[in-house]
């Protein structure tokens, strides 16, 4: 029984083929990348694992049950968090709060509120936000509100945490922090994929890397062959990956 | 006697089409529910009811008038009033046509008082025979001005450069102000050609039936139906719900009597959202 | 440090303390205002109450929830109309007609709200307004409900006074039972669910929750307030027709009374009714003929200036920079 799996998942907007007949297979206890330029079709493949979209044509399946039909909340209560790119925090409430729904209603049957309280102090410290706790989330800066994204998702719990671009406006110091975030998160047994576009952290914490290019898996395999690959060079990292490889290898020298 | 049903139903159709185009666009593009649409038609209908009393013309000849009247009022309105409160979301921009509605409302009142108006043209009586139908000659013109006016816009929206940076802005704000879209004057703009369209549309209205200020109430049901059953936002799909709206309209009358027809409007509108709320194309076109 | 309640908001010591005394006040006043008020302040006061009803009713489905019930005056009309039958037709107590006019506003609302809450905002709006003018008409072509010419209930035995004191009460027992009901809610894993359904419903049901079966239970305890004060209205007026209960201000005034108290807030739709009502009273209900415009202008004015209401406003000084947050806030 594979972990997490697709076979041939797809996705149309009217004409547009957002994803087209993608196969992946992610495995127990591993961080799994995914790449691709903007439009390729990503967060629409986690908005299909999560249930907000439904699959146009082919099969999901986590643990061996298949995902198609199921509503957002069945998914979420087998074990599949997520945090947003374009961060969805419920803007009235306080941070605390937010993290709060995830840990009340995140896993079934529902907790208590004054449990869920105290998992959403702890999770909040755990990601450190911990001052900023009873503030209001519309004054929260563009960091704190990324590392509350990740907090509401890992609250719940999740077997699988599905991550799209948390590191994307964050600057290095607090790529670093985050790239550590993931990577004990990952080590205390939660399966992760993520989106992201900041390369030096995807090449350095995934073990396996799933490009996408116009919706179509252009490639799948560990950071060093995708990083070799003809044409995932050619049509995604390209110049960009190559200055960097140069730079990496300066630096090194 | 059923062709005579579906011809009038036709007919009446390609009015309801256009109205409910003039919903569905600014829904479209900005997300807005505009509860003071069907006053606005009332208040072309009462326009063209004073000039052809003050200047004894054609009603017809008023449309352009109440058109361009309405248009005016749809721009500032959008841009000093509902722009102030568009990143509000669908509740408060809602409440805001809400209350407009109502503001409109009183306004008619206090000019033409609560009475039924509508006008009647010497030719109104007169109509030809088809494979023995009877068709009106002020409804089937009627019928070609608001078709006219639809497919126009429809064309204007897609082929004109204001057309398409209404299009974009719709699609993606921030992307379309940086490639120097005014986008407070694209919505101020959409919002006027929907109430322009809805003045247009209200001298036709009262062409074929009279109107009392209240009146918009059944209007904004008529439109919310056409406007659901195309797809909201849906242009070509308005036409097409307009249609179906004007069969069922005559077929109601027919089968059921006068007395049912808003009671078969208002559950068909029900069924519709509960067994079809994504209309008859199943998605929405822009937003 | 100031305390916290298991929802992690500021409970401090003092505040609290300010706010139960003058709340207790406020409480007892209310409950003294028929012995010390002539007759047509505690009509007047009840009408405030009832229309305090109304708006926590649309606070509930609207405020919290973010469902804009437009129609909500259907569950009104519904409540008077089945407390006018059973009383006129079947010879039903009052206080059975009463319960019964409750029971039917939530059975309709739950039974229609399971099949048109899966959808989104936008269509329920519209599916409200429909049911609402879809009730209207039903009644007015019924027989049993007398059509256009109405009912008329039987007469409450007892004096002016009794009467007025009678109805002064149970519009405000229901107001507070129904401010009670918000209060419970809003501190419970319930108000949560309902705000986050409100802000965004994707991400709430990422986070675990089902949104229908919450918005169905939110209209329908909307719709039980709502039809409970039809009823009551019905019993207190003694005659009722469509024109009356299905008017266009209330179910607008309602909506007004909401969003300048706070939507979302516990007491604000309460304070929205007072206000509006007694100044709707004593300032402008001379000038019928303008009373749409100036509801409407007000309601317009709300959402531009004090979209989070005049609550919110409460304590902090008056700038330049605060009356215009509103629009700072929103405008494209
Ligand atoms: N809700 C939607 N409706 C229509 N098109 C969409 C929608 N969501 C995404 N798309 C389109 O699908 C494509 C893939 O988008 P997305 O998955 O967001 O890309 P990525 O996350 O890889 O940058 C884009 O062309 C985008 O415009
Ligand atoms: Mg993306």
């Amino acid at each position: 029984m594979k972990f997490l799996e697709g076979a041939g998942v797809s996705r149309y907007f009217g004409g547009l083929v957002a994803v087209n007949e993608v196969d992946f297979i992610v495995e127990k206890g591993e961080i799994f990348g995914l790449i691709g330029p903007n439009g390729a079709g990503k967060t629409t493949l986690l908005n299909m694992i999560n249930g907000i979209l439904p699959i146009s044509a082919g099969k999901l399946y986590f643990q061996g049950q298949c995902l198609n039909g199921l509503k957002p909340h069945e998914i979420t209560h087998l074990g599949i968090g997520r945090a947003f790119q374009i961060v969805r925090p419920f803007e009235g409430l306080t941070a605390l709060q937010n993290v709060m729904v995830g840990g009340i209603f995140g896993s079934k049957p529902r907790k208590n509120t004054k449990e869920a309280s105290r998992g959403a102090e702890e999770m909040l410290a755990f990601v450190g936000l911990s001052e900023k706790m009873n503030s209001q989330v519309a004054g929260l800066t563009i960091p704190d509100r990324k590392r509350l994204e990740v907090a509401r998702a890992l609250v719940m719990n999740p077997k699988l945490l599905l991550l799209d671009e948390v590191m994307s406006a964050l600057n290095p110091k607090e790529v670093d922090a985050m790239m550590e975030m993931v990577t004990k998160v990952n080590s205390q047994g939660i399966t992760v994929v993520m989106i992201e576009h900041v390369m030096r952290a995807t090449m350095a914490i995934c073990h396996r890397i799933l490009v996408l290019h116009h919706g179509r898996r252009i490639a799948m395999d560990t950071p060093q062959e995708i990083s070799q690959n003809e044409e995932v060079l050619k049509s995604y990292l390209g110049e960009r990956f190559a200055r960097m490889e140069a730079e990496r290898r300066r630096t090194i020298d | 006697m059923i062709l005579q049903m579906i011809i009038n139903g036709l007919l009446v159709g390609g009015l309801y089409a256009s109205i409910g185009v003039s919903f569905s666009l600014v829904y479209g593009i900005m997300g807005i529910i505009n509860l003071a649409q069907g006053t606005q038609i009332i208040l072309g209908a009462y326009l063209t009811c004073a000039m052809v009393q003050f200047f004894h013309i054609d009603p017809f000849l008023t449309l352009p008038v109440s058109g361009f009247v309405l248009f005016c009022w749809g721009y500032a309105i959008q841009r000093c009033i509902i722009n102030m409160v568009g990143k509000g979301g669908v509740v408060l921009t809602s409440l805001l046509t809400f209350g407009l509605n109502l503001v409109l409302i009183n306004i008619i009142l206090l000019i033409w008082n609560a009475d039924f108006r509508g006008v009647n043209p010497a030719y109104a009586g007169k109509n030809f025979e088809l494979f023995g139908a009877t068709i009106p000659y002020v409804r089937l013109a009627v019928f070609f001005v608001a078709v006219v006016a639809t497919v126009s816009l429809h064309w204007f929206l897609g082929h004109t450069q204001t057309g398409n940076a209404i299009h974009a802005s719709a699609q993606n704000k921030r992307a379309a102000q940086i490639v120097g879209i005014n986008i407070r004057h694209s919505y101020a703009l959409t919002f006027a050609i929907s109430s322009g369209l809805a003045g247009a549309m209200g001298t036709l209205y009262v062409i074929l039936k009279p109107v009392s200020p209240f009146s918009g109430a059944d209007l904004l049901m008529i439109l919310f139906l056409v406007a659901v059953l195309g797809g909201l936002g849906n242009i070509p799909g308005a036409l097409l719900g307009g249609v179906v709206m004007g069969l069922t309209d005559s077929f109601s009358v027919l089968c059921l009597g006068m007395q049912y027809q808003k009671i078969v409007l208002f559950l068909g509108f029900i069924l519709v959202l509960i067994f079809l709320p994504r209309g008859f194309f199943g998605r929405r076109f822009y937003g | 440090m100031a305390e916290r309640d298991r929802l992690g908001r500021k409970t401090t010591a003092g505040g609290a303390w300010a706010t139960r005394t003058v709340f207790g006040v406020l409480l007892l006043a209310a409950f003294l205002v028929p012995l010390a008020l002539r007759g047509y302040w505690v009509r007047l006061l009840a009408n405030v109450f009832m229309f305090g009803i109304l708006a926590q009713g649309v606070n509930i489905i609207a405020g919290y929830c973010g469902y804009l019930a437009l129609g909500n005056i259907l569950f009104f009309g519904l409540g008077a109309y089945v407390t006018a039958v059973l009383m006129t037709h079947f010879g039903v107590p009052f206080p059975v007609a009463f319960a019964a006019s409750g029971a039917g506003a939530v059975i309709f609302s739950a039974g229609i709200g399971l099949l048109i809450l899966r959808l989104k905002g936008q269509y329920f709006l519209m599916a409200t307004l429909a049911l609402s003018e879809l009730m209207r008409e039903v009644i007015s072509s019924l027989d049993i409900t007398g059509g256009g010419r109405g009912l008329t209930l039987p007469m409450f035995t007892g004096g002016a006074a009794t009467v007025n004191n009678f109805f002064y009460y149970l519009m405000l027992l229901l107001m507070l039972a129904c401010t009670f009901c918000i209060w419970l809610i809003d501190r419970s894993y319930l108000g949560l669910a309902f705000k986050a359904i409100k802000f965004d419903e994707d991400a709430a049901s990422v986070m675990g929750i089902n949104p229908p079966p919450y918005k169905t239970a939110a209209w329908a305890i909307s719709s039980l307030f709502t039809g409970f004060a039809g009823s009551a209205f019905a019993y207190w007026m003694g005659y009722i027709d469509p024109g009356v209960v299905f008017e266009i201000t209330p179910s607008i005034k309602m909506y007004l009374m909401m969003v300048l108290g706070g939507a979302g807030t516990v007491w604000g739709p309460v304070a929205g009714a007072l206000f509006i009502e007694l100044v709707s009273e004593l300032a402008w209900s001379r000038f019928m003929e303008y009373q749409f415009l100036i509801v409407g202008s007000i309601l317009i004015l709300t959402c531009l200036f004090t979209p989070k209401g005049l609550m919110d406003l409460v304590g902090k000084k008056f700038t330049w920079s605060l009356f215009t947050k509103g629009i700072r806030e929103n405008k494209i």
